[in-house]
């Protein structure tokens, strides 16, 4: 079941919206130009809303002491203890085989952003 | 410890040989004036003339019945217990099956505060005097080699120098007031690494606990409290990346207990989560860190029920963590026989007295 969520063009890169599509609590993010990815809005740690956190990069390093700011708009960080989630997987960026966000499917139609349920 | 877990363990004692390597023992300078034929010209006078007097005393009486020492340990001469090794020979090396016996001084010239050089000279004095004194005696000891910490460039040097010695088996670093794991220090284990050699990290005159400008009112405070500054160097080392860096080296903390190793685990994971974006060279979990690049010895192992320290040493999560130590000839002293508790199982004890080391230290 398709859900319109908006225009393409009221979710810019590094923005984000909370929707509600039936029970269901989502934050689609935009990651990129037509680029979106949508995830369940609550945090596996201690259930906050992610679409109360920040949208941004993080830090990488390949070298001890250096580092590099990459992965721009790719991740969510939670408004309660700050751990970050890769909005294109629903993982963790720290080590985890356990923890993962559910992922929705999202697409563009008609210059519209839709989810897929 | 109750007596009845103790006649426990002295049925098994008797019952199968245990040899045991013993990964803290100290042996003792008579007095600091004998690294004078170990010296060149001008550390020589500068120890002899000028009235050098030691690395600092703790600013602490230690009001047990032989102070610092295990009182039997004293040789009655006035020479400090664990400098005299036919004493030693009998009441450690001979009485408990101690097959390796690992030698960590107690002169720790990586605490001095001024003249590096000065420092550096006296490291050096005082391999070459453990292995006349102690390593050619007796090929049970293996030894640890001394540097000033303060100066990695040198100290590197002196590891290259002495890690060929077949019974070198690590590079000695006590723990003082700072942290180890700045990069200032890394030269340090480059060379451990480069050399096979592990580090031991051991307490000092010079450790500091939190409050009280490191040395709080009371012995009893500071030495209940010493675990703090051994949370903090295995913090330190993780987050600057140390085992990234150096992914061989492995570090054996001594003397300040391990009960804390499961808090700290999940504690530093935990901030690890919300945190990672500052340390971003930190690429698992912490505690992954900690289970595969450290080693803890026993001593002073806390006189708990039994039955609670199985369950900290169970939640450590590792049985390849723990190495026994005696710490001979001091006061606080654990017997090889009789302190361990009695609800770990006999092929845990075999390890924690035995395998872990022989396995770690390639014995
Ligand atoms: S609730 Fe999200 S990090 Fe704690």
């Amino acid at each position: 079941m398709k859900y319109t969520i908006c225009k393409k063009n009221e979710l810019l890169p590094g923005e984000k919206k909370a929707v509600s599509v039936g029970k269901k609590s989502i934050v689609v993010v935009c990651t990129g130009d037509n680029e979106y990815h949508a995830i369940k809005n609550s945090c596996p740690h201690q259930g906050a809303e992610l679409s109360e956190g920040r949208v941004g990069g993080t830090t990488v390093s390949q070298e001890v002491g250096v580092i590099q700011y990459d992965k721009i708009n790719e991740v969510i960080r939670c408004p309660w203890h700050g751990f970050e989630f890769n909005v294109k997987t629903g993982c963790p960026l720290y080590p985890s085989d356990k923890t993962r966000i559910k992922t929705y499917d999202v697409q563009v139609e008609d210059e519209n952003i839709v989810i897929n349920l | 410890m109750s007596t009845k877990q103790t006649q426990v363990i002295e049925k098994n004692s008797l019952s199968i040989r245990q040899p045991i390597i013993d990964v803290d023992v100290h042996e003792m300078l008579p007095h600091h004036h004998d690294l004078a034929p170990y010296l060149e010209q001008p550390w020589k006078r500068w120890l002899t003339e000028c009235g050098w007097n030691g690395t600092r005393q703790l600013p602490y009486v230690q009001h047990l019945p032989g102070g610092v020492e295990k009182m039997d340990a004293k040789p009655g001469d006035g020479r400090p217990a664990g400098s005299d090794y036919k004493l030693m020979k009998e009441q450690l090396l001979d009485k408990y099956d101690v097959e390796h016996a690992i030698l960590t001084g107690l002169f720790y010239p990586s605490t001095m505060k001024a003249q590096y050089e000065f420092a550096t000279a006296l490291a050096s004095a005082y391999n070459d005097w453990q292995i006349e004194n102690w390593l050619d005696k007796d090929s049970r000891f293996k030894g640890s080699i001394h540097v000033a910490a303060q100066d990695p460039h040198s100290a590197a040097r002196e590891i290259d120098r002495l890690a060929s010695h077949p019974q070198m088996v690590q590079v000695l670093l006590p723990i003082a007031s700072f942290s180890y794991g700045d990069p200032f220090y890394h030269p340090i284990f480059e060379a451990v690494e480069r050399n096979g050699l592990l580090i031991a990290m051991h307490q000092s005159t010079h450790t500091t606990t939190a409050l009280d400008n490191g040395y709080p009112r009371f012995f009893i405070d500071w030495h209940t409290l010493l675990p703090q500054a051994f949370m903090s160097q295995v913090v330190s080392l993780i987050t600057n990346g140390v085992f990234e860096k150096f992914p061989s080296l492995k570090v054996i903390m001594l003397e300040g207990g391990f009960v804390w190793l499961p808090a700290l685990m999940w504690r530093l994971d935990y901030n690890y989560k919300s945190l990672r974006q500052e340390v971003p060279w930190v690429k698992r979990m912490p505690s992954e860190y900690i289970k595969e690049h450290f080693h803890f010895a026993t001593q002073p192992i806390e006189d708990a029920d039994p039955k609670e320290m199985k369950q900290v040493i169970e939640m450590i999560g590792n049985e390849k963590t723990l190495l026994f130590a005696t710490d001979y000839p001091h006061w606080d002293f654990d017997s090889p026989t009789r302190s361990l508790p009695t609800t770990l199982s006999k092929e845990l004890k075999r390890k924690i007295l035995f395998e872990n080391a022989k396995e770690v230290y390639g014995l």
